[in-house]
């Protein structure tokens, strides 16, 4: 009987010991670190300022060749991209004609640049008319600044 | 003879030299002012354009550093001409017209290096 007694408490304690034992837990992989934001993409405009045309005309006078020029060498530079020339006029005269005019003139920096060497297919025209300020159309100063030819270089 | 030559070749060079120097340093006060008036803007012109049958609405912040450069030319009636180079963020909204387009909200979409040239006309920089 006490070998018996015996016997079942060595079994409880080995039944206890077992027990006892560390479970082996398994670490999970901790999760993957969420992807870094895609940096906002990056686009180039150039802006021609100054450039001067004569009343209701679109003829590029020789003393805005230089900065046309300069123009030229910095589009060279994005040779396999398409370019859109953007021709903005200042408030003065009808939406409608400041278009025309707009449009005339980004044709007249297109023809330029074109016979300097940029390659005809990557250039568009489109003409924003008084459509898309940068200043104040109501000084002299301001509307001289919202007439400009730009240049926006597309991916 | 030879010191009289020497004399007004340095009388030309620095006469040269300091014309330059003056207009760098007017194009930098110029370029501060554009930049001024840029930034008083640039925040309310919104400005929208369609795009395949959708309205895109973008308005524009610029940032503080610019970089300026004057360069000589052979032309008579423009001896100089102005590079002026900063960063701007553009912000846009897409919609299916034009007034909710500019309502917003916007978001920031793209960053811009913009490169403006300017002419020195005249004895000033021409806006």
């Amino acid at each position: 009987m006490q070998k018996k007694l015996m016997f079942l408490c060595m079994m409880l304690c080995l039944v206890l010991a077992a027990c006892q034992c560390k479970q082996v837990v398994k670490e999970e992989p901790p999760p993957p670190p969420p992807p870094a934001p895609e940096p906002a993409p990056v686009e180039e405009k150039i802006v021609l300022n100054g450039i001067r045309f004569d009343f209701d005309k679109a003829v590029i006078k020789p003393e805005f060749v230089p900065v046309l020029d300069e123009a030229v060498e910095i589009l060279k530079k994005h040779a396999d991209k398409k370019v859109e020339i953007q021709g903005h006029t200042d408030a003065i005269g009808t939406d409608a004609y400041n278009e025309k005019l707009g449009m005339r003139r980004a044709n007249a920096v297109k023809n330029y640049l074109v016979e300097k060497g940029v390659n005809a297919d990557n250039l568009t025209t489109v003409s924003f008319g008084e459509s898309n300020p940068v200043a104040d159309n109501g000084t002299k100063e301001g509307r001289a600044m919202n007439r400009r030819v730009e240049f926006k270089v597309m991916e | 003879m030879k010191a009289i030559i020497v004399a007004v070749v340095f009388f030309l060079c620095s006469a040269a030299y300091a014309d330059e120097s003056h207009v760098e340093k007017s194009f930098n006060d110029f370029c501060k002012e554009w930049m001024s008036i840029l930034k008083k803007n640039k925040p309310n012109s919104k400005f929208c354009r369609e795009e395949k049958g959708c309205y895109i609405a973008e308005y524009s912040f610029l940032s503080d550093e610019h970089m300026t450069t004057v360069k000589k030319t052979a032309n008579k009636k423009t001896p100089y001409i102005g590079i002026l180079k900063y960063r701007e963020k553009v912000f846009k909204n897409q919609a299916a017209t034009r007034e909710r387009a500019l309502a917003g909200p916007f978001t920031a979409a793209s960053e811009r290096n913009v490169t403006e040239l300017f002419v020195f006309q005249n004895g000033k920089w021409q806006w």
